[in-house]
């Protein structure tokens, strides 16, 4: 997804491990947000905005994801939430920023960080409508909903479920982690635990909005194979 | 792109040639039933007059999606599923010569080659039945020559370019769907055989995920939108029945569970026949697995999908299967790098392939020899379906036709268009059948002696109808199958074609 925003020249918000800085520029920006809990992704936004361009370097960083259900709430809590502290951040003055990053960037912000939130938040909403839906075989909604959004919401539906799963069936092929495959048909699952995070962050920002929960590390039983020594040319 | 475009004179005459043809059948009235089902529909949905839920869950999906958007954007008239059939036979045109010239043939022996694979028998028979045939030809090559890249490297792309295949094999022709089926447990020896040893089951699934999740949400669909989703169970039994009827004669045996093998049978053999050079290049590199597994996969494929197609009878008439010949000539021309020291066997083979291809045609579809006779003395055909056109013809400038279009499709073709016809789709229809009363400006029905007429609902409402006429009513055109009656007070405009 990362090569696709530099490619598009939207802002990329930066994230986790492995980004390189120049001292001089972080020093021009006058360092990074103490208040943001993803002060990486605002970064990437003010970067964009001070006119520098943020580039994919084609390599590997491994990390240890978060492998149990409720560390990868905590973690994601925190990820929303930094994206919520983000957008609001950055759209109190939104003419500033599509002068600043272009119309294109700003879409591309408002989509990726805003859509980000918002789906987290909308898809339980959306879930037990259609539960409803299902139960009362459309006669309640019919007058509630015009024919023309119920076909954007069928499309939506089977496009964008179908989509995501392929998509997440797809990318283990790139590093032959073909074992991952059938893993992607849990994807729905994905989606419930993020709608969880979504609202724990959305409580968070009310209520605690600077607080910082940590992810707990050295949990995985996993081991990476090490990767080999870099072969140095006679 | 250039190159490409130096393929534009076999392309053009492949157009024309379509053209033609199609419009010699469509006047001989040679068109399957099933064509004549799916323009008659794309005709109705283009005027507006089937409700968009049915659009939608129409089925095969994308020559009734292409077809209806064409009739939409066209005038009333137009020969929309011959330009599609000769739009895409042009396409698959441009790409096979780009191709040939790109695996470093020269121009002239590309040329022929195209014109050898790409106007083949059964090429031309696929684009002359229609537009759904001409999307499973063009899906059918993309399967094959993406099968040699998934074998070679096995990257996400080549995963997506077969995944995509599957999904338009199955939407564009009942047989493509049996084909993807039958192609499933062979997909495995597709696959890079370092990759295939450690989860091979989960290659499999990436492959078949898109054409599983397409068909689940297209069930969905159907469920959603009442309609047609689940005709593809039934509408093909009759172009089934046909071509069983013509392999028996062929045969000299009875419709069995033994046609099955037999159809596989002739399914090898007109392959075969219709593509030497497939045959002569996998014998000769036989050790080149890489080489040889993908045409081996798309003939054991297609091979399956015929034993699938008869022993179920869901899918429809297998015939079309042969023009997986062509295509598998195309593939072998284009990747086997042997084949540029070895042009002119290649293009002998090719030659003999064409002629090869024209009795594989006589094996796969024993009842194209009597149509194509009966084309040339200009006899008149299928009597019931001329007798439909001609019905369709005549009510051209009428408004509020009672007939069945569904069970005669052929008089919306006639008339060009759906609108002022009422048909099954429309409420006073269902109304009148269901009130045994008619207050239609006209109504028309068919012989209940002829094949059409022993189907037609309004033959059923009201048995006496075609032989006694109804009070209020007086007759206003007839031909050999058909009768059309006018409410008294209609203007007699129609007298003189009694």
């Amino acid at each position: 997804m990362l090569p696709g925003l530099e490619r598009l020249k939207i802002p990329i918000p930066l994230g986790g491990t492995s980004n390189h800085f120049k001292t001089s520029v972080l020093r021009e920006l006058r360092g990074w947000d103490p208040f943001n809990v993803t002060e990486d992704a605002d970064l990437g936004i003010r970067l964009a905005q001070k006119g520098y361009r943020v580039g994919i370097v084609d390599s590997t960083t491994f990390e240890e994801a978060s492998c149990e259900a409720w560390q990868w709430i905590r973690q994601r809590t925190r990820w929303v939430k930094g994206y919520m502290q983000t957008f609001l951040v950055h759209t109190r003055r939104p003419l500033t920023m599509i002068r600043t990053t272009g119309l294109l960037g700003f879409t591309g912000f408002v989509l990726f960080i805003g859509g980000t939130i918002l789906s987290g938040i909308l898809n339980p909403i959306f879930w037990l409508l259609y539960a409803g839906w299902l139960v009362a075989i459309a006669a309640g909604f019919d007058p509630l909903f015009p024919q023309i959004l119920l076909f954007l919401s069928l499309f939506n539906l089977l496009a964008g479920n179908g989509a995501f799963t392929y998509l997440s069936m797809i990318a283990p092929i790139r590093r032959g982690w073909l074992g991952l495959i059938p893993f992607s048909l849990t994807v729905m699952g994905y989606w419930f635990l993020l709608s969880v995070a979504s609202y724990r962050a959305l409580g968070q920002l009310l209520v605690n909005p600077f607080h910082w929960e940590k992810t707990q590390h050295g949990v995985s039983r996993h081991e990476t194979p090490a990767v080999p020594p870099v072969e140095v040319a006679p | 792109m250039i190159r490409a475009v130096a393929a534009a004179p076999v392309a053009l005459v492949a157009f024309f040639m379509v053209m033609v043809l199609a419009a010699l059948a469509m006047r001989v009235g040679f068109v399957s039933d099933d064509a004549v089902s799916l323009w008659a529909g794309a005709i109705a949905a283009g005027d507006g007059e089937v409700p968009i839920g049915r659009i939608i869950a129409a089925y095969p999906s994308m020559p009734f999606m292409a077809t209806t958007l064409l009739e939409y954007l066209t005038p009333i008239g137009t020969p929309t599923p011959a330009l599609i059939a000769a739009s895409i036979l042009s396409l698959l045109c441009f790409l096979s010569f780009a191709a040939f010239r790109n695996s470093g043939i020269g121009f002239i022996v590309a040329t022929a080659a195209t014109a050898l694979t790409m106007l083949h028998p059964a090429m031309l028979r696929a684009a002359v039945a229609g537009p759904a045939e001409m999307f499973f030809v063009l899906f059918l090559f993309l399967f094959a020559s993406g099968l040699y890249d998934l074998r070679a490297r096995s990257a996400a792309p080549e995963v997506m370019t077969i995944g995509l295949a599957l999904v338009g094999l199955s939407f564009s022709h009942p047989v493509g769907a049996a084909l993807c089926i039958a192609s499933v447990p062979f997909l495995i020896l597709a696959v890079r055989p370092a990759l295939a040893a450690n989860a091979s089951a989960n290659m499999v699934i990436a492959l078949i995920f898109p054409t599983v999740f397409c068909v689940g949400a297209f069930s969905y669909v159907s469920w959603v939108f009442p309609g047609s989703g689940w005709s593809f169970l039934t509408a093909p039994e009759q172009s089934l029945a046909a071509w069983s009827a013509g392999m028996s004669r062929l045969v000299g045996m009875a419709p069995t569970p033994i046609l099955a093998i037999v159809a596989a049978i002739a399914t090898a053999a007109a392959l075969a026949l219709g593509a030497p050079l497939a045959v002569t290049t996998m014998v000769r590199i036989r050790s080149r697995l890489p080489l040889v597994m993908p045409p081996l996969i798309v003939a054991c494929a297609a091979v399956a999908a015929a034993v699938f197609t008869v022993g179920t009878g869901l899918f429809g008439d297998p015939a079309i299967l042969l023009a997986a010949a062509p295509i598998l000539a195309a593939s072998i021309l284009m990747r086997v790098p042997d084949m540029r020291e070895h042009r002119t066997f290649a293009l002998a083979m090719l030659a003999l392939g064409w002629l090869g291809g024209a009795v594989g045609l006589l094996i796969m579809d024993p009842r194209i020899g009597v149509q194509a006779r009966d084309a040339w003395t200009a006899t008149r055909g299928d009597r019931d379906r001329v007798d439909a056109l001609e019905l369709g013809h005549a009510t051209v400038g009428m408004a509020g036709v009672l007939v069945d279009t569904f069970n005669a499709p052929a008089v919306v073709l006639g008339r060009t268009q759906a609108s002022g016809l009422i048909g099954p789709n429309n409420e006073a229809f269902s109304l009148s059948i269901l009130f045994g009363r008619i207050d239609a400006p006209f109504v028309a029905l068919a012989d209940p002696q002829s094949a059409t007429g022993a189907q037609d609902r309004i033959n059923r409402a009201f048995p006496l109808l075609y032989r006694r006429g109804m009070k209020g009513y007086r007759l206003v055109y007839q031909n050999q199958t058909w009768r059309m009656y006018a409410r008294a007070d209609e203007p007699p405009r129609l007298a003189n074609q009694q």
